[in-house]
Protein backbone atom coordinates (compact mmCIF):
# COMPACT_ATOMS: atom_id res chain seq x y z
CA UNK A 1 0.00 0.00 0.00
CA UNK A 2 1.48 3.55 -1.06
CA UNK A 3 -0.05 7.07 -0.18
CA UNK A 4 1.01 10.09 -1.60
CA UNK A 5 3.73 11.70 0.42
CA UNK A 6 3.15 15.40 1.84
CA UNK A 7 4.62 18.12 0.01
CA UNK A 8 8.24 18.94 1.26
CA UNK A 9 8.76 22.32 3.10
CA UNK A 10 9.65 25.59 1.47
CA UNK A 11 13.03 26.43 2.56
CA UNK A 12 12.60 30.07 1.08
CA UNK A 13 9.60 30.55 3.85
CA UNK A 14 10.82 28.33 7.22
CA UNK A 15 14.45 29.74 6.58
CA UNK A 16 13.97 33.62 6.84
CA UNK A 17 11.82 32.68 9.62
CA UNK A 18 14.59 30.59 11.39
CA UNK A 19 16.85 33.22 11.14
CA UNK A 20 15.02 35.98 12.03
CA UNK A 21 14.33 34.08 14.96
CA UNK A 22 17.92 33.50 16.20
CA UNK A 23 18.95 36.79 15.52
CA UNK A 24 16.70 38.10 17.61
CA UNK A 25 17.38 35.40 20.56
CA UNK A 26 20.79 36.55 19.93
CA UNK A 27 19.63 40.62 20.34
CA UNK A 28 17.47 39.51 22.96
CA UNK A 29 20.52 37.58 25.06
CA UNK A 30 23.17 40.56 24.41
CA UNK A 31 20.61 43.37 25.83
CA UNK A 32 19.68 41.59 29.21
CA UNK A 33 23.68 40.85 29.43
CA UNK A 34 23.71 44.49 29.28
CA UNK A 35 20.70 45.26 31.10
CA UNK A 36 20.33 42.50 33.76
CA UNK A 37 17.67 44.14 35.54
CA UNK A 38 15.53 43.00 32.66
CA UNK A 39 14.97 40.10 34.59
CA UNK A 40 15.88 41.20 37.85
CA UNK A 41 14.00 44.64 38.35
CA UNK A 42 10.26 45.30 37.87
CA UNK A 43 8.59 43.45 35.23
CA UNK A 44 5.56 45.87 34.12
CA UNK A 45 8.47 48.45 32.54
CA UNK A 46 8.21 49.20 28.83
CA UNK A 47 11.58 48.03 28.39
CA UNK A 48 10.83 44.20 30.11
CA UNK A 49 7.78 44.62 28.25
CA UNK A 50 9.69 45.59 25.05
CA UNK A 51 12.04 42.52 25.49
CA UNK A 52 9.76 39.90 26.42
CA UNK A 53 8.21 40.69 22.65
CA UNK A 54 12.16 40.26 21.48
CA UNK A 55 12.41 36.39 22.95
CA UNK A 56 8.50 35.65 22.89
CA UNK A 57 7.51 37.19 19.44
CA UNK A 58 10.92 37.81 17.93
CA UNK A 59 12.90 34.28 18.77
CA UNK A 60 9.85 32.14 19.63
CA UNK A 61 7.31 32.78 17.71
CA UNK A 62 9.10 33.52 14.64
CA UNK A 63 10.38 29.30 15.31
CA UNK A 64 7.40 27.94 15.67
CA UNK A 65 6.07 29.86 12.45
CA UNK A 66 8.83 28.98 10.40
CA UNK A 67 8.55 25.08 11.91
CA UNK A 68 5.04 25.14 11.52
CA UNK A 69 5.08 25.81 8.08
CA UNK A 70 7.83 23.03 7.83
CA UNK A 71 6.88 20.38 9.96
CA UNK A 72 3.43 20.11 10.34
CA UNK A 73 2.05 19.51 7.17
CA UNK A 74 4.23 16.50 7.65
CA UNK A 75 3.13 15.73 11.08
CA UNK A 76 -0.70 15.96 9.77
CA UNK A 77 0.15 13.78 6.21
CA UNK A 78 -1.92 16.78 4.76
CA UNK A 79 -0.21 19.56 2.38
CA UNK A 80 0.81 22.99 3.46
CA UNK A 81 -3.46 24.87 2.84
CA UNK A 82 -1.63 27.70 1.26
CA UNK A 83 1.89 28.80 0.55
CA UNK A 84 1.32 32.36 -0.72
CA UNK A 85 -0.74 33.18 2.80
CA UNK A 86 2.50 31.46 4.26
CA UNK A 87 4.82 33.60 2.79
CA UNK A 88 2.63 37.17 3.59
CA UNK A 89 2.56 36.27 6.79
CA UNK A 90 6.55 36.02 6.79
CA UNK A 91 6.65 39.18 5.26
CA UNK A 92 4.25 41.27 8.13
CA UNK A 93 5.91 39.25 10.82
CA UNK A 94 9.61 40.33 9.81
CA UNK A 95 8.40 43.55 9.34
CA UNK A 96 5.43 44.51 12.04
CA UNK A 97 7.84 42.75 14.97
CA UNK A 98 10.41 45.41 15.18
CA UNK A 99 7.90 48.22 14.85
CA UNK A 100 6.16 46.41 17.76
CA UNK A 101 9.39 46.32 19.77
CA UNK A 102 10.38 49.79 18.79
CA UNK A 103 6.93 51.06 20.02
CA UNK A 104 7.00 49.01 23.44
CA UNK A 105 10.78 50.34 24.06
CA UNK A 106 9.58 54.17 23.87
CA UNK A 107 5.89 53.33 25.18
CA UNK A 108 4.51 54.77 22.20
CA UNK A 109 1.32 53.18 22.14
CA UNK A 110 0.12 54.14 18.61
CA UNK A 111 3.61 52.84 17.11
CA UNK A 112 2.44 49.52 18.65
CA UNK A 113 -0.70 49.54 16.83
CA UNK A 114 0.89 49.82 13.89
CA UNK A 115 3.43 47.12 13.96
CA UNK A 116 0.93 44.93 16.12
CA UNK A 117 -1.68 45.26 13.52
CA UNK A 118 1.09 43.73 10.66
CA UNK A 119 1.22 40.83 13.55
CA UNK A 120 -2.08 40.31 14.41
CA UNK A 121 -3.01 39.82 10.89
CA UNK A 122 0.01 37.65 10.06
CA UNK A 123 -1.20 35.54 13.26
CA UNK A 124 -4.39 35.25 11.83
CA UNK A 125 -3.24 34.22 8.37
CA UNK A 126 -0.69 31.55 10.13
CA UNK A 127 -3.66 30.36 12.29
CA UNK A 128 -6.30 29.84 9.31
CA UNK A 129 -3.35 28.30 7.38
CA UNK A 130 -2.34 25.93 9.81
CA UNK A 131 -5.88 25.12 11.04
CA UNK A 132 -6.95 24.77 7.38
CA UNK A 133 -4.01 22.06 6.74
CA UNK A 134 -4.74 20.25 9.76
CA UNK A 135 -8.65 19.62 8.90
CA UNK A 136 -8.24 18.59 5.00
CA UNK A 137 -8.69 15.95 6.42
CA UNK A 138 -8.71 15.98 10.06
CA UNK A 139 -6.95 12.31 11.39
CA UNK A 140 -7.35 12.63 15.03
CA UNK A 141 -3.28 11.74 16.67
CA UNK A 142 -2.42 13.49 19.50
CA UNK A 143 -0.13 16.26 17.64
CA UNK A 144 -3.19 17.37 15.26
CA UNK A 145 -5.35 17.77 18.12
CA UNK A 146 -2.97 19.42 20.29
CA UNK A 147 -1.71 21.89 18.13
CA UNK A 148 -5.38 22.57 17.11
CA UNK A 149 -5.93 23.14 20.52
CA UNK A 150 -2.61 25.68 20.98
CA UNK A 151 -3.71 27.45 17.97
CA UNK A 152 -6.93 28.54 20.25
CA UNK A 153 -5.38 29.23 23.03
CA UNK A 154 -2.99 31.84 20.32
CA UNK A 155 -5.95 33.36 18.94
CA UNK A 156 -7.42 34.05 22.89
CA UNK A 157 -3.87 35.29 23.58
CA UNK A 158 -4.31 38.08 20.74
CA UNK A 159 -7.78 38.63 21.66
CA UNK A 160 -6.58 39.60 25.02
CA UNK A 161 -3.55 41.24 23.50
CA UNK A 162 -5.80 43.54 21.36
CA UNK A 163 -8.24 44.09 24.55
CA UNK A 164 -4.85 45.29 26.52
CA UNK A 165 -3.86 47.75 23.39
CA UNK A 166 -7.29 49.33 22.73
CA UNK A 167 -7.54 50.15 26.85
CA UNK A 168 -3.99 51.73 26.19
CA UNK A 169 -5.29 53.94 23.90
CA UNK A 170 -8.14 54.63 25.37
CA UNK A 171 -10.76 52.91 23.44
CA UNK A 172 -11.47 50.12 26.12
CA UNK A 173 -11.68 50.04 29.77
CA UNK A 174 -9.81 47.60 31.73
CA UNK A 175 -10.28 46.52 35.49
CA UNK A 176 -7.37 45.34 36.09
CA UNK A 177 -4.49 45.73 33.91
CA UNK A 178 -1.87 43.12 35.70
CA UNK A 179 -4.40 40.32 35.47
CA UNK A 180 -5.12 40.66 31.57
CA UNK A 181 -1.32 40.85 31.13
CA UNK A 182 -0.97 37.60 32.95
CA UNK A 183 -3.58 35.76 31.45
CA UNK A 184 -2.07 37.11 28.21
CA UNK A 185 1.70 36.02 29.41
CA UNK A 186 -0.22 32.67 30.72
CA UNK A 187 -1.92 31.88 27.63
CA UNK A 188 1.26 32.05 25.25
CA UNK A 189 3.54 30.57 27.36
CA UNK A 190 1.69 27.23 28.59
CA UNK A 191 -1.36 27.33 25.88
CA UNK A 192 -0.04 27.97 23.16
CA UNK A 193 4.24 26.93 22.73
CA UNK A 194 4.28 24.87 25.75
CA UNK A 195 1.16 22.66 24.51
CA UNK A 196 2.65 23.42 20.51
CA UNK A 197 5.95 21.77 21.84
CA UNK A 198 4.35 18.86 23.51
CA UNK A 199 2.10 18.03 20.77
CA UNK A 200 4.61 18.26 17.80
CA UNK A 201 7.01 16.35 19.78
CA UNK A 202 4.56 13.26 19.62
CA UNK A 203 5.41 13.25 16.05
CA UNK A 204 8.59 14.04 15.61
CA UNK A 205 10.88 12.76 18.57
CA UNK A 206 9.47 9.14 17.47
CA UNK A 207 10.44 10.04 13.65
CA UNK A 208 13.60 11.02 15.18
CA UNK A 209 14.21 7.79 17.82
CA UNK A 210 13.26 5.36 15.26
CA UNK A 211 10.60 4.01 17.97
CA UNK A 212 6.75 4.02 17.58
CA UNK A 213 4.93 6.69 20.24
CA UNK A 214 5.67 4.69 23.78
CA UNK A 215 1.86 5.23 24.90
CA UNK A 216 -0.86 7.26 22.47
CA UNK A 217 -3.26 7.33 25.40
CA UNK A 218 -0.73 9.01 27.56
CA UNK A 219 0.16 11.72 24.54
CA UNK A 220 -3.49 12.46 24.68
CA UNK A 221 -3.56 12.36 28.39
CA UNK A 222 -0.87 15.36 28.41
CA UNK A 223 -2.35 16.96 25.63
CA UNK A 224 -6.27 16.94 27.75
CA UNK A 225 -5.02 18.18 31.01
CA UNK A 226 -3.09 21.11 29.35
CA UNK A 227 -6.83 22.00 27.47
CA UNK A 228 -8.29 21.98 30.82
CA UNK A 229 -5.84 23.78 32.42
CA UNK A 230 -5.76 26.33 29.63
CA UNK A 231 -9.55 26.52 30.12
CA UNK A 232 -9.85 26.55 33.67
CA UNK A 233 -7.50 29.97 33.83
CA UNK A 234 -9.28 31.97 31.42
CA UNK A 235 -11.76 32.52 34.59
CA UNK A 236 -9.36 32.01 36.98
CA UNK A 237 -7.27 34.85 36.17
CA UNK A 238 -9.78 37.36 35.46
CA UNK A 239 -13.39 36.55 37.91
CA UNK A 240 -12.61 33.26 39.90
CA UNK A 241 -8.93 32.85 41.69
CA UNK A 242 -9.90 29.67 43.25
CA UNK A 243 -10.25 28.10 39.79
CA UNK A 244 -6.19 28.70 39.60
CA UNK A 245 -4.78 26.09 41.88
CA UNK A 246 -7.12 23.42 39.56
CA UNK A 247 -6.29 25.42 36.19
CA UNK A 248 -1.91 24.95 37.45
CA UNK A 249 -2.91 21.20 38.60
CA UNK A 250 -4.18 19.90 36.04
CA UNK A 251 -1.06 21.84 33.44
CA UNK A 252 1.31 20.73 35.37
CA UNK A 253 -0.01 16.96 35.09
CA UNK A 254 -0.64 17.83 31.50
CA UNK A 255 3.33 18.81 31.62
CA UNK A 256 4.05 15.72 33.57
CA UNK A 257 2.47 13.74 31.17
CA UNK A 258 4.83 15.30 28.00
CA UNK A 259 8.04 14.35 29.53
CA UNK A 260 7.06 11.40 31.13
CA UNK A 261 6.47 10.32 27.44
CA UNK A 262 9.10 12.12 25.73
CA UNK A 263 11.49 9.55 28.24
CA UNK A 264 9.78 6.52 27.73
CA UNK A 265 10.90 7.21 23.97
CA UNK A 266 14.13 8.27 24.60
CA UNK A 267 14.46 5.19 26.97
CA UNK A 268 13.34 2.47 24.26
CA UNK A 269 15.48 4.30 21.17
CA UNK A 270 18.01 1.85 19.58
CA UNK A 271 19.80 5.55 18.63
CA UNK A 272 22.34 6.58 20.30
CA UNK A 273 21.30 10.32 21.20
CA UNK A 274 23.48 12.93 18.99
CA UNK A 275 23.64 16.79 20.49
CA UNK A 276 20.71 18.23 18.70
CA UNK A 277 19.00 15.03 20.43
CA UNK A 278 20.40 15.97 23.57
CA UNK A 279 20.16 19.64 23.39
CA UNK A 280 16.26 18.89 22.97
CA UNK A 281 15.86 16.51 26.39
CA UNK A 282 17.48 18.68 28.27
CA UNK A 283 14.28 20.69 27.88
CA UNK A 284 12.43 18.15 30.50
CA UNK A 285 15.26 18.61 33.29
CA UNK A 286 13.16 21.92 33.27
CA UNK A 287 9.24 20.78 33.01
CA UNK A 288 9.33 19.74 36.79
CA UNK A 289 10.47 23.38 38.10
CA UNK A 290 7.95 24.57 35.68
CA UNK A 291 5.42 22.50 37.23
CA UNK A 292 6.53 23.46 40.58
CA UNK A 293 6.63 27.12 40.12
CA UNK A 294 2.99 27.17 38.18
CA UNK A 295 1.66 25.86 41.20
CA UNK A 296 2.76 27.84 43.84
CA UNK A 297 2.42 31.02 41.70
CA UNK A 298 -1.68 29.95 41.15
CA UNK A 299 -1.75 29.47 45.28
CA UNK A 300 -0.28 32.56 45.63
CA UNK A 301 -2.70 34.29 43.19
CA UNK A 302 -5.75 32.19 44.98
CA UNK A 303 -4.31 33.38 48.65
CA UNK A 304 -3.70 30.22 49.79
CA UNK A 305 -0.06 30.68 50.26
CA UNK A 306 1.80 34.19 51.37
CA UNK A 307 4.19 36.03 48.40
CA UNK A 308 7.50 34.45 48.85
CA UNK A 309 8.80 36.64 46.16
CA UNK A 310 8.07 39.27 43.69
CA UNK A 311 9.39 37.66 41.00
CA UNK A 312 7.61 34.22 40.86
CA UNK A 313 6.18 35.68 37.48
CA UNK A 314 9.38 36.26 36.17
CA UNK A 315 11.15 33.10 37.67
CA UNK A 316 8.63 31.25 35.67
CA UNK A 317 9.21 32.68 32.18
CA UNK A 318 12.61 32.15 32.84
CA UNK A 319 12.24 28.90 33.28
CA UNK A 320 9.25 28.17 30.59
CA UNK A 321 11.13 30.19 27.80
CA UNK A 322 15.24 29.57 28.38
CA UNK A 323 15.16 26.28 29.87
CA UNK A 324 12.44 24.71 28.29
CA UNK A 325 11.19 26.03 25.07
CA UNK A 326 14.75 27.34 24.15
CA UNK A 327 16.69 23.93 24.33
CA UNK A 328 13.59 22.05 22.54
CA UNK A 329 13.38 24.83 20.15
CA UNK A 330 17.39 25.14 19.62
CA UNK A 331 17.41 20.93 19.84
CA UNK A 332 14.77 20.79 16.83
CA UNK A 333 16.42 23.64 15.40
CA UNK A 334 20.05 21.94 15.21
CA UNK A 335 17.79 18.77 13.18
CA UNK A 336 15.35 21.42 11.35
CA UNK A 337 17.62 23.60 9.62
CA UNK A 338 20.27 21.21 8.29
CA UNK A 339 17.29 19.43 6.75
CA UNK A 340 16.13 22.03 4.87
CA UNK A 341 19.37 22.84 3.45
CA UNK A 342 19.48 19.01 2.54
CA UNK A 343 16.44 18.78 1.25
CA UNK A 344 16.96 21.98 -1.06
CA UNK A 345 20.03 20.93 -2.14
CA UNK A 346 20.97 17.10 -1.97
CA UNK A 347 17.82 15.64 -2.19
CA UNK A 348 17.39 16.27 -6.09
CA UNK A 349 20.86 14.22 -6.60
CA UNK A 350 19.82 11.39 -4.35
CA UNK A 351 20.92 8.08 -6.32
CA UNK A 352 22.66 10.22 -8.43
CA UNK A 353 25.79 11.01 -6.46
CA UNK A 354 27.01 10.30 -3.43
CA UNK A 355 25.42 12.86 -1.07
CA UNK A 356 26.74 13.92 2.69
CA UNK A 357 24.97 13.48 5.86
CA UNK A 358 23.00 15.89 7.69
CA UNK A 359 25.41 15.61 10.30
CA UNK A 360 28.38 16.24 7.58
CA UNK A 361 26.40 19.42 7.32
CA UNK A 362 27.01 20.49 11.13
CA UNK A 363 30.06 20.23 13.69
CA UNK A 364 28.73 17.62 15.94
CA UNK A 365 31.04 17.86 18.60
CA UNK A 366 29.94 21.67 18.93
CA UNK A 367 26.54 20.39 19.48
CA UNK A 368 27.06 18.11 21.82
CA UNK A 369 29.06 20.74 23.96
CA UNK A 370 25.62 22.97 23.41
CA UNK A 371 23.80 20.65 24.78
CA UNK A 372 25.61 21.61 27.88
CA UNK A 373 26.01 25.31 27.79
CA UNK A 374 22.16 25.90 27.03
CA UNK A 375 20.86 24.48 29.75
CA UNK A 376 23.81 25.55 32.31
CA UNK A 377 23.00 29.12 31.37
CA UNK A 378 19.16 29.20 31.37
CA UNK A 379 19.54 27.54 35.07
CA UNK A 380 22.55 30.24 35.96
CA UNK A 381 19.77 33.11 34.89
CA UNK A 382 16.98 30.96 37.24
CA UNK A 383 19.42 31.12 40.05
CA UNK A 384 19.81 34.69 38.98
CA UNK A 385 16.11 35.18 38.70
CA UNK A 386 16.08 33.61 42.47
CA UNK A 387 18.69 35.30 43.97
CA UNK A 388 18.24 38.68 41.98
CA UNK A 389 21.52 38.75 41.43
CA UNK A 390 22.53 40.52 38.35
CA UNK A 391 26.18 39.19 37.87
CA UNK A 392 24.60 35.86 37.78
CA UNK A 393 22.10 37.08 35.39
CA UNK A 394 24.87 38.62 33.09
CA UNK A 395 27.12 35.40 33.38
CA UNK A 396 24.13 33.72 32.53
CA UNK A 397 23.01 35.85 29.35
CA UNK A 398 26.31 35.77 28.42
CA UNK A 399 26.80 31.81 28.39
CA UNK A 400 23.53 31.71 26.30
CA UNK A 401 24.88 34.16 23.82
CA UNK A 402 28.03 32.44 23.31
CA UNK A 403 26.51 29.13 23.00
CA UNK A 404 23.58 30.66 20.27
CA UNK A 405 26.44 32.45 17.89
CA UNK A 406 28.17 28.67 18.26
CA UNK A 407 25.06 27.63 16.96
CA UNK A 408 24.34 29.89 14.57
CA UNK A 409 27.94 29.30 13.37
CA UNK A 410 27.49 25.88 13.18
CA UNK A 411 23.99 26.73 11.27
CA UNK A 412 26.02 28.94 8.63
CA UNK A 413 28.38 25.97 8.26
CA UNK A 414 25.13 23.92 7.02
CA UNK A 415 23.86 26.73 4.69
CA UNK A 416 27.30 27.32 2.61
CA UNK A 417 26.19 23.54 1.63
CA UNK A 418 23.55 25.76 -0.48
CA UNK A 419 26.22 27.67 -2.42
CA UNK A 420 29.06 24.85 -1.88
CA UNK A 421 27.53 21.57 -2.43
CA UNK A 422 30.14 18.72 -1.74
CA UNK A 423 28.29 15.69 -3.24
CA UNK A 424 30.67 12.51 -5.31
CA UNK A 425 30.49 10.87 -8.27
CA UNK A 426 28.39 7.52 -7.50
CA UNK A 427 31.16 4.86 -7.79
CA UNK A 428 30.38 2.43 -10.85
CA UNK A 429 27.63 -0.88 -10.36
CA UNK A 430 29.35 -3.87 -11.09
CA UNK A 431 28.02 -7.34 -11.09
CA UNK A 432 29.56 -9.93 -8.66
CA UNK A 433 30.16 -13.32 -9.25
CA UNK A 434 27.22 -15.03 -7.32
CA UNK A 435 25.96 -18.28 -5.85
CA UNK A 436 21.90 -17.82 -6.92
CA UNK A 437 21.07 -18.53 -10.15
CA UNK B 1 26.67 -5.05 -20.29
CA UNK B 2 28.52 -7.77 -17.81
CA UNK B 3 27.97 -11.49 -18.56
CA UNK B 4 27.36 -12.13 -15.41
CA UNK B 5 24.18 -12.75 -13.72
CA UNK B 6 21.71 -10.19 -12.14
CA UNK B 7 21.87 -10.70 -8.11
CA UNK B 8 19.77 -8.91 -5.45
CA UNK B 9 22.62 -8.77 -3.44
CA UNK B 10 24.24 -6.85 -6.25
CA UNK B 11 20.72 -4.39 -5.73
CA UNK B 12 20.89 -4.83 -2.12
CA UNK B 13 24.63 -3.57 -1.81
CA UNK B 14 24.00 -0.59 -4.51
CA UNK B 15 21.41 0.42 -2.49
CA UNK B 16 23.77 0.20 0.79
CA UNK B 17 24.77 3.69 -0.85
CA UNK B 18 21.80 5.63 -0.44
CA UNK B 19 21.43 6.77 3.37
CA UNK B 20 18.74 8.02 5.58
CA UNK B 21 20.25 11.60 5.87
CA UNK B 22 18.95 12.30 9.01
CA UNK B 23 20.03 8.74 10.75
CA UNK B 24 23.06 8.68 8.78
CA UNK B 25 22.18 4.54 7.75
CA UNK B 26 21.82 3.34 4.88
CA UNK B 27 18.16 1.60 4.12
CA UNK B 28 19.25 -1.64 3.82
CA UNK B 29 20.70 -1.80 7.55
CA UNK B 30 18.18 0.61 8.89
CA UNK B 31 15.49 -1.88 6.98
CA UNK B 32 13.88 0.16 5.05
CA UNK B 33 14.14 -1.69 1.92
CA UNK B 34 11.73 -5.22 2.57
CA UNK B 35 12.29 -6.98 -0.27
CA UNK B 36 14.33 -7.11 -4.22
CA UNK B 37 13.15 -9.19 -6.65
CA UNK B 38 13.80 -9.45 -10.70
CA UNK B 39 13.02 -11.40 -13.39
CA UNK B 40 15.22 -12.89 -16.44
CA UNK B 41 14.77 -9.28 -18.32
CA UNK B 42 16.36 -7.35 -15.98
CA UNK B 43 12.91 -5.90 -14.39
CA UNK B 44 13.58 -5.34 -11.05
CA UNK B 45 10.71 -4.86 -8.28
CA UNK B 46 12.07 -3.16 -5.02
CA UNK B 47 9.69 -2.73 -1.55
CA UNK B 48 10.63 0.05 0.57
CA UNK B 49 9.26 0.75 4.04
CA UNK B 50 9.89 4.21 5.56
CA UNK B 51 11.06 4.48 9.27
CA UNK B 52 7.95 6.73 9.61
CA UNK B 53 4.44 7.39 7.92
CA UNK B 54 5.31 11.11 8.29
CA UNK B 55 8.95 10.86 6.76
CA UNK B 56 8.97 13.84 4.18
CA UNK B 57 11.07 11.97 1.87
CA UNK B 58 9.01 9.90 0.30
CA UNK B 59 9.10 11.10 -3.32
CA UNK B 60 13.06 11.38 -3.29
CA UNK B 61 13.42 8.01 -1.90
CA UNK B 62 11.42 6.26 -4.57
CA UNK B 63 13.04 8.44 -6.99
CA UNK B 64 16.84 7.93 -5.82
CA UNK B 65 16.25 4.46 -5.09
CA UNK B 66 14.94 3.99 -8.68
CA UNK B 67 17.81 5.71 -10.28
CA UNK B 68 20.09 3.50 -7.65
CA UNK B 69 19.08 0.04 -9.22
CA UNK B 70 18.59 1.56 -12.91
CA UNK B 71 22.61 2.09 -12.65
CA UNK B 72 23.11 -1.64 -11.83
CA UNK B 73 24.50 -3.76 -15.56
CA UNK B 74 21.23 -5.99 -16.17
CA UNK B 75 18.86 -3.76 -14.94
CA UNK B 76 16.43 -2.78 -17.97
CA UNK B 77 13.68 -1.52 -15.20
CA UNK B 78 13.19 -0.80 -11.69
CA UNK B 79 9.90 -0.40 -9.92
CA UNK B 80 10.15 1.16 -6.26
CA UNK B 81 7.22 0.44 -4.20
CA UNK B 82 6.48 2.05 -1.16
CA UNK B 83 4.73 0.31 1.31
CA UNK B 84 3.10 1.38 4.85
CA UNK B 85 1.56 -1.91 5.34
CA UNK B 86 3.01 -3.64 7.93
CA UNK B 87 4.72 -0.54 9.59
CA UNK B 88 8.49 -0.41 9.99
CA UNK B 89 9.76 -1.60 12.72
CA UNK B 90 13.07 -1.19 14.84
CA UNK B 91 13.34 -4.93 14.81
CA UNK B 92 14.05 -4.81 10.84
CA UNK B 93 17.11 -2.82 11.61
CA UNK B 94 20.22 -5.40 10.97
CA UNK B 95 22.94 -5.80 13.53
CA UNK B 96 25.38 -3.92 12.02
CA UNK B 97 22.71 -1.08 11.42
CA UNK B 98 21.81 -1.92 15.10
CA UNK B 99 25.70 -1.76 16.18
CA UNK B 100 25.98 1.74 14.01
CA UNK B 101 23.15 3.69 15.57
CA UNK B 102 24.66 2.49 19.28
CA UNK B 103 27.85 4.07 18.90
CA UNK B 104 27.01 6.99 16.51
Amino acid sequence: MSKPSPAPGQIWIALPFFIFGFLHLAGGLAWLALVPTLLTGAFYRPDVIAFSHVIGLGFLMSLVAGSSYQLLPVAFENPLFNRTLAKIHLGLHLSGVPVMVYGFLHWHMPVVAVGGTAVLIGFALYLFNIAATALRPFRKNPTTLGVLIALSALAVALGVAVWILTAKLGFAAVRDPLALLGAHTFLILIGFFLLFLASVSYTLLPMFLLVPLPSTRRAFGSIQYLALGIALFIPGQLIAPSLLPFAALAASLGLGLYAIENLAAIRRSPRRLDGALRLYAANLGFILPVALGLLLRALQLAGHVPTLTLHLDTLLFTLAVFGTLACAILGMGAKIVPFLVWQHRYAPMLGRALVPKLADLVYPRLLNLLAWTVPAAALALAVGVTTQTNLTVRIGALTFLASVVAFQFNLYRALTHLWHPTAKPLPKAELRPSLSP
Amino acid sequence: MSELPLDDSTILERLRLMDDPEIGLNIVDLGMVRSVVHDEAGNVSVIITPTSPNCPMHDQIVEGARMMVESVPGVKSADIIMSFDPTWTPDWITPAGREFLATR
